[in-house]
């Protein structure tokens, strides 16, 4: 029996739809909002969040992902010449200020997109993107879990047929492995066909069923993040949050209404962080005042 | 529903399903539910008739075993209140709730075959077809199986018609017995009434010592509780103990050499073996059994040297050639005819009609290795094996899903085999196949093998996991494992 174990992610406990709409929103205003306080705070955020969920930091992933941002960074003013602060010139083109600034601006863009992708696709399991699909498709949802199904058992199938092309003896050839492999799935296919037909997926009206139950506390958290998304769209609708870094780099708004969107959009990113430090101190309160030795969740 | 494999019982059996029925040309009339068939609307045929198959991996659908259940009633356009509900009230009746949100990719045989049955008794059908649903379990879970079909039938009225090679475990529990014969009916009674004509082989265990023992009964036993009770009433018995024939000395080279072997897939995933030692000696045949999903298969693997240990020692020496009969004997066809494949390993044309001389299939050569049946693509797989002239043949599973004349004629070639001197491992959950041609078996449980011993003592010590003749046999006489010891030993006694 293989038991596979995983991080245990207590934010991913939301129901599908909030949990997805949050994603979108953090991600987006990260990626287009262009103000870098913003992307502070987005990015504290994520690692915050990475770092309780994983319970560790690796110094390997540290040292990576800095070479990765200081990469980015240099790049950038290589190839745009654009600003007005020239620090020196590099084969008769400018390296400017603006554009060494520019670039680091974009490594954390980047890196923390990437961050809070990693975590979207630990909380996002295929359940919950076959849920929120099926709710209006559902014959694709069922495409889906039919793919999900096949990919493993085919990749067990081709180790199977590689096995035993090696038992034989034979110079293993993978192109004639792979037509094994696929006049077998074609065979098998014609009884999961049967096996569907059987239990009336020929009929119409299917629905899609999930186990996701969406209660009053997803629904106080989609409207908690709507709320929050259209406080800050405004602002940057007004242009309460605009920042500029070319020509040359402009100030950081700081008026009350943008501070006030920096607030807001603060709650929002730490929302993953805090729900895993609530969830973590009852847990790990309640055991240790019961005694009950500390189990992981099996996946 | 008895017969032999291609007698037509998958074709009836699918003809009693709208949506399963072969295309072709059909006389006569199909009443089910007291309606044709033609007459049937598709969601009645859906609801009406549940159909569990052969092969329970291809009849998943789903990647979870919650989704796997629902599946049925999403077509059906039921709610998430209802669906939720049932799954629920399903799951407990037929204990799933552990694997409940398992990955149908890690279930076993045995729980994969409940799920399927689960998945169609969600629609309550009036009629359960299964055919030949336990072929490709151990004896365990194939009695599980079993059981939650008797108790459908039992509690719910379910009508359920169930085709099967082995019915020791049905039999007793059946109305009725059918038998086809190349698609002709040819007997149509109660189990207790069949009449002498009937083929022994598709009659459970304990009948078939019967009739072997006093021909001219006419009274059917049906259980093994009925055949003990009566070699207990009519015999006096004296001798009880079944002589070991000891086998002359072989030469006690060991080919093989395991020792503490310790194996896993990945560094996360537990262990699949742990401290396992283990001897081959050469020229002999060796079984290793245990249920559906002990590690077996991955042991040939690392045999095979396909799979690496990561502690312990196993050096497998170039000089001996070891070659594998994969489960699925698809997997190693390449070629669109049996006699091209063939050519592709050997091409001395001599020894490819020997080989298939030896084992029956120098008809075959000009069919394409998917449309044999399961036996015989079994045995071209052999053929195939054998031209590579291997020391070491790792059988895996070679009985699987086989009726009873073919498994017969696998374990007699493997019986021959032996005498060109050539070393078989065999893994199995056939307790049979393993009791009538190994030389030597071992259990494989809890990721090591925990005892090895020669055949007819082996399969006596046990009484749960081990052959229904030993289970018929136990207390009674010891060391008898299959049918012929048990018929001899009670020849051996006098009749009260």
């Amino acid at each position: 029996m293989i038991i596979i174990m995983q991080n245990e992610c207590a934010f991913s406990k939301i129901h599908p739809l909030p949990l997805f709409m949050w994603f979108v929103s953090v991600i987006s205003f990260t990626v287009l909002a262009m103000n870098p306080i913003i992307v502070i705070i987005s990015f504290i955020g994520a690692v915050a969040h990475r770092i309780l969920v994983s319970k560790k930091i690796s110094v390997k992933s540290i040292i990576g992902n800095a070479v990765f941002m200081m990469m980015i960074t240099i790049i950038n003013p290589l190839f745009s010449h654009h600003g007005v602060t020239e620090l020196f010139f590099l084969g008769g083109l400018p390296v400017t200020l603006e554009a060494l600034i520019f670039g680091f601006f974009m490594s954390i863009v980047i890196q923390t997109s990437i961050l809070w992708c990693l975590s979207m696709s630990e909380c996002m399991t295929s359940d919950k993107i076959i849920h929120l699909i099926g709710k209006i498709f559902p014959k694709i949802a069922v495409l889906i879990s039919l793919i999900l199904r096949f990919i493993p058992l085919m990749k067990d199938k081709y180790k199977r047929i590689i096995d035993s092309q090696t038992a034989l003896g034979e110079p293993i050839s993978y192109l004639s492995a792979f037509s094994v492999l696929v006049s077998i799935f074609l065979e098998d296919s014609i009884d999961t066909a049967d096996s569907m037909k059987s239990r009336g997926a020929e009929l119409k009206n299917r629905t899609n069923y999930s186990n996701f139950k969406f209660s009053p506390k997803d629904f106080c958290f989609l409207i908690f993040d709507v709320i929050i998304c259209a406080v800050i769209i405004i602002s940057i609708k007004k242009g309460c949050l605009n920042f500029s870094f070319y020509p040359s780099i402009s100030e950081i708004p700081t008026e009350n209404s943008a501070c006030f969107s920096y607030i807001m959009f603060a709650i929002l990113a730490f929302v993953p962080a805090a729900v895993e430090v609530i969830f973590w101190t009852r847990f790990v309160s309640i055991s240790s005042v019961l005694n009950i030795p500390m189990k992981k969740q099996k996946h | 529903m008895c017969g032999r494999s291609g007698s037509g019982k998958t074709t009836l059996l699918k003809l009693l399903k709208k949506q399963l029925a072969p295309y072709g040309e059909r006389t006569g009339d199909i009443f089910v539910l007291g309606k044709k068939i033609e007459e049937q609307s598709e969601q009645e045929s859906v609801t009406a008739v549940g159909f569990v198959m052969q092969n329970s991996n291809t009849s998943i659908v789903t990647e979870t075993v919650w989704r796997e259940l629902a599946f049925g009633l999403e077509s059906l356009g039921k709610s998430s209140d209802e669906i939720r509900r049932k799954t629920a009230e399903i799951s407990v009746y037929f204990g799933l709730e552990p694997i409940y949100n398992k990955k149908t990719e890690y279930l076993s045989g045995g729980e994969r075959q409940i799920v399927n049955l689960a998945s169609v008794m969600l629609h309550e059908p009036e009629i359960l077809l299964l055919d030949e649903p336990t072929s490709r379990l151990d004896t365990i879970s194939a009695k599980k199986l079993i059981s939650h079909i008797i108790r459908l039938n039992r509690e719910l009225g379910t009508t359920v018609i169930i085709s099967e090679h082995y019915t020791d475990d049905i039999f007793s529990y059946a109305n009725r017995v059918i038998l086809l014969e190349k698609g002709k009916l040819i007997e149509n009674s109660h189990p207790k009434h069949i009449s002498q004509n009937f083929s022994e082989i598709f009659l459970p265990t304990s009948a078939r010592i019967h009739r072997a023992i006093s021909p001219n009964a006419n009274e059917i036993l049906v259980t093994s509780a009925e055949i003990r009770r009566y070699i207990l009433d009519n015999y006096t018995i004296t001798k009880n103990i079944m002589p070991i024939s000891s086998q002359p000395e072989q030469n006690n080279e060991n080919i093989l050499k395991i020792r503490n072997i310790y194996f896993r897939y990945s560094k996360n995933e537990s262990d699949i073996l742990t401290n396992l030692s283990l001897d081959v000696k050469k020229g002999e045949i060796f079984s290793i059994i245990g249920s559906n999903g002990s590690g077996k298969s991955t042991l040939l693997k690392i045999i095979l040297g396909t799979e690496k240990i990561y502690s312990g020692f196993y050096k497998r020496s170039k000089k001996i050639k070891i070659s594998m009969l994969p489960q699925d004997p698809r997997e190693i066809f390449f070629k669109s005819t049996v006699e091209e494949d063939l050519l592709s390993v050997c091409d001395n044309k001599e020894r490819i009609s020997d080989i298939c001389e030896f084992l029956g299939i120098s008809e075959l050569m000009s069919r394409h290795p998917y449309d044999l049946s399961g036996g015989e693509q079994q045995k071209t797989a052999l053929a195939k094996i054998l031209l590579t002239s291997p020391d070491i043949i790792l059988l895996d599973e070679p009985t699987k899903a086989m009726d009873f004349e073919s498994r017969q004629s696998v374990i007699s070639i493997i019986r021959n085999l032996k005498k060109s001197g050539v070393t078989q491992i065999i893994v199995t959950h056939d307790t049979r196949t393993a009791s009538e041609c190994s030389d030597r078996c071992a259990f494989l449980f809890n990721k090591n093998i925990v005892s090895i011993d020669e055949p007819k003592r082996f399969f006596s010590q046990l009484t749960y996991f081990t052959t229904p003749e030993a289970q018929i046999a136990r207390g009674i006489f010891q060391n008898a494992v299959t049918m012929s010891d048990v018929v001899e030993m009670c020849r051996k006694n006098n009749i009260k």
